[in-house]
């Protein structure tokens, strides 16, 4: 699975640590999220989606 | 003091003070002791370090557990217990081949599952967790 969540949270001038704050998990989850090395669970996946205001399938895809 | 300067005082303490215990008893030295002492400093370098990211992660306002790190202690606790099976049959048949006592088998076999667990973890870590 890819997502796109270090690209829109450029674009929002978000850094890893307020995502993760805003979203409820550490910091190293951004970290495994934006490098692929982890599949979130669909709540995540909703709460990160929410703060970048788009669909699930917008911000995450199957490679 | 800091509570991290207090933990990492702690932990060197007790460290030092086994290490101090070692040397100054050569005569009960051997292989096994000097093993045992190197997995405790490594379990309390471990426990400095996951205690050091906790108060990281309450500094910064972050939760101190999430699915992520449940899921790493789960998945690495899971294939600890698989391989570990290995381990209990290699140590049965050790223990076939020559006569070891009872508290030993049992110390490695615990021993080895706890290594087993450590390592599966950090490699975890680096690797990453993907279930698909």
């Amino acid at each position: 699975m890819n997502s796109r969540i270090k690209e829109l949270r450029a674009r929002h001038n978000l850094t890893q640590l307020d995502l993760a704050k805003m979203v409820g998990v550490r910091r190293e989850t951004i970290v495994f999220l934006e490098k692929g090395k982890y599949n979130p669970s669909l709540k995540l996946a909703h709460d990160i989606s929410k703060v970048f205001e788009l669909s699930i399938e917008e911000v995450f895809g199957l490679e | 003091m800091k509570k991290e300067n207090i933990i990492i005082a702690l932990s060197i303490g007790i460290v030092f003070s086994v290490g101090l215990w070692f040397l100054n008893n050569p005569g009960n030295m051997d292989i096994g002791k000097i093993i045992s002492f190197g997995i405790l400093a490594i379990l309390i370098l471990f426990a400095i370090l996951t205690i050091i990211s906790r108060i990281g992660s309450i500094k910064s306002g972050l939760t101190v557990e999430d699915e992520l790190s449940k899921k790493l202690v789960k998945t690495a606790a899971s294939r600890s217990y698989y391989f570990s099976l290995y381990l209990w049959l290699l140590i049965m048949y050790l223990d076939s081949e020559s006569v070891i006592e009872t508290d030993s088998i049992i110390g490695a076999g615990i021993l080895g599952m706890a290594i087993l667990f450590g390592l599966h973890w950090v490699i975890l870590k680096f690797v990453g967790i993907k279930d698909e």
